[in-house]
């Protein structure tokens, strides 16, 4: 009868409802002699499957319901205490899990259409039934609602669902970072003393020889490198949960204040760098400023070796970034191996441990927003980010390449 | 060294950075002498001439403690919790203390104000940056820092 029912728990099939006791049927109807007429229809089906009570007031319909419960409820639109849609309004108001099957001399399209759609279950014309088409309407009615709770439950129970799965995994979020946190930690403390003690080797050197003593300065590079990188880790780690503090920033004069510091570091060849002015985000500042640092220190040692190295910090559009160099770029090939953590697509050619674009990425995305890049090999590379306008305000979608 | 050397009191539960403390220590030119305690509860033992230190000298007092934080039984904030106890006219002088930890966690170092501790530092991995830190806390609590002489020693001392 109803396919679609069986696939919803807690559906019951219509012939169970039938045969195991009578329909309760609460018929809200003033006018007796119409009262009578449909009473005559529903009870004398075959097998007499209806038992109806009668209402000839909103009031007392309310009443009834509340002291003893109906399957469904038959109703006129004009009472002596209320008329038209507000009938059916106020009684579905206080009974929601109730179907309602509208009878009403009032043949009105529209207003038969607004019922529905305001969770009427069927709107009939008094007069337009008969004995079989009005016992089905009402069995009817009994299913689809029975039907729709079963659908407005279940997605009740999934929302549920998705919420406690998204708690859980945040917890375990939370978990994973603690536990990276303190294993980066632990690791120090091995770590310091494989230094100290090959330093404390210093006065041994000479029994070492050449190679020995070779072997030694690299045991004791190769712990320098792992010291940054543990460091490195627990910064990102921080980036990723310390508290953001959102404030107006002004981009175009943090990079000047990036730059001076970039400079004063760097023993290269003078950078020509563009800073468009006017640049404003909405974020906090401290991050910002490593975002920037690591772009901008990016391109700078990535165009070092060019003969006129140029930098330029610009914009693609409102809130929309990008950080441009003239240096060695990158093949696209490995563009998506960018953003990974202690990912170095050029080797031991330049210092560093391919953490700053890692955390970068982290940065930008607590923001909102996001940070691709294109590059042809040779010939410089540009990095796309976009970032919140104003207070409140999302980052534009951008563009991915 | 001579019992007129500053003594200091070392609570670290890992034997290397006890050695390299040491190493360190013995490179700074700070006259001292070193006691080594191994958790929190030796800590305390110490402090109070109680348990295994029952017979030590109590005239001997350290004139600064260096507290790892991450130590079994009683870990370096709890030691905290109970020096914080100690109230004038106990006759228990304590000493300064420095957390000397591998932890750079802020709870972990507010905490260890909260608590009392009247310096924080996060050991550094590389050993020369490990040594000269050590080198100059213990030239600073030493040499440089002058603690009280007489009566109120606790209460200036302890930060109670």
């Amino acid at each position: 009868m109803w396919p679609g029912c069986f696939l919803l728990p807690g559906c019951e099939a219509p012939s169970t409802t039938m045969s195991r006791s009578p329909i309760q049927v609460l018929l809200v109807e003033d006018n007796p002699i119409d009262c009578r007429l449909i009473r005559g229809l529903l009870e004398q089906q075959p097998s007499a499957t209806f038992s109806v009570r009668c209402a000839d007031r909103l009031h007392s319909a309310h009443e009834q319901l509340r002291s003893s419960p109906a399957d469904v409820v038959l109703l006129d639109l004009t009472l002596p205490d209320t008329s038209g849609l507000e009938t059916f309004e106020q009684l579905h108001r206080h009974h929601g899990h109730l179907p309602i099957v509208i009878l009403t001399g009032v043949e009105d399209e529209i207003l038969a259409a607004t019922a529905i759609e305001h969770g009427a279950q069927d709107y009939l014309i008094k007069g337009q039934v008969d004995r079989s088409s009005l016992a089905r309407a009402l069995r009817y009615a009994i299913e689809r609602k029975r039907g729709a709770e079963a659908i407005h439950r279940l997605n009740e129970e999934l929302e549920q669902r998705v919420l406690e799965r998204t708690r859980e995994l945040t917890a375990s979020n939370r978990e994973l970072e603690a536990f990276c946190r303190s294993v980066a930690h632990d690791l120090r403390a091995p770590l310091r003393a494989v230094d100290g003690f090959s330093q404390a080797l210093e006065p041994y050197s000479q029994q070492l020889g050449e190679q020995g003593r070779g072997y030694l300065r690299r045991v004791r590079e190769a712990i320098q490198r792992m010291a940054l990188m543990i460091d490195a880790m627990l910064k990102m780690s921080s980036v990723a949960r310390c508290p953001m503090r959102r404030q107006s920033v002004d981009l175009s004069a943090m990079a000047h204040q990036v730059i001076a510091e970039l400079e004063s570091a760097s023993g290269g060849p003078p950078v020509e760098w563009v800073v468009a002015a006017g640049l404003h985000t909405w974020g906090d500042a401290q991050l910002l400023w490593m975002a920037l640092e690591n772009l901008l220190g990016n391109a700078c040692k990535f165009s070092r070796h060019e003969r006129y190295p140029r930098v330029e910090l610009g914009s693609d559009g409102p809130g929309a970034f990008f950080v441009r160099d003239n240096g060695v770029g990158f093949d696209m090939a490995y563009a998506d191996k960018l953003f990974g953590p202690f990912e170095r697509l050029h080797g031991d050619k330049f210092e560093g441990i391919g953490i700053g674009l890692a955390t970068t990425e982290r940065i930008i995305s607590r923001h909102g927003g996001r940070i691709w890049a294109a590059s042809v090999p040779g010939q410089g590379a540009v990095f796309h980010f976009t970032l919140p306008e104003k207070t409140g305000g999302s980052p534009p979608r951008g563009r991915l390449p | 060294m001579t019992m007129n050397d500053s003594l200091i009191l070392l609570a670290e539960d890992d034997p290397n950075d006890e050695d390299l403390i040491r190493l360190a220590l013995s490179e700074s030119g700070v006259h001292y002498c070193l006691d080594v305690v191994h958790d929190g509860v030796e800590v305390i033992d110490y402090l109070f001439a109680t348990g295994i230190h029952g017979g030590r000298d109590r005239a001997r007092l350290p004139r600064l403690l260096l507290l790892d934080l991450k130590m079994p039984r009683m870990n370096g904030l709890q030691v905290l919790q109970v020096l914080r106890r100690v109230r004038v006219g106990d006759g228990i002088h304590l000493p300064p203390v420095v957390a000397l930890t591998s932890s750079n966690e802020d709870h972990d170092i507010n905490e260890a104000y909260h608590w009392g501790a009247h310096s924080y530092i996060c050991k550094p991995v590389g050993f020369e940056e490990f040594s000269r830190c050590v080198q100059q806390v213990a030239h600073y609590w030493l040499e440089l820092n002058r603690p009280p002489q007489s009566h109120g020693r606790a209460e200036v001392m302890a930060g109670v």
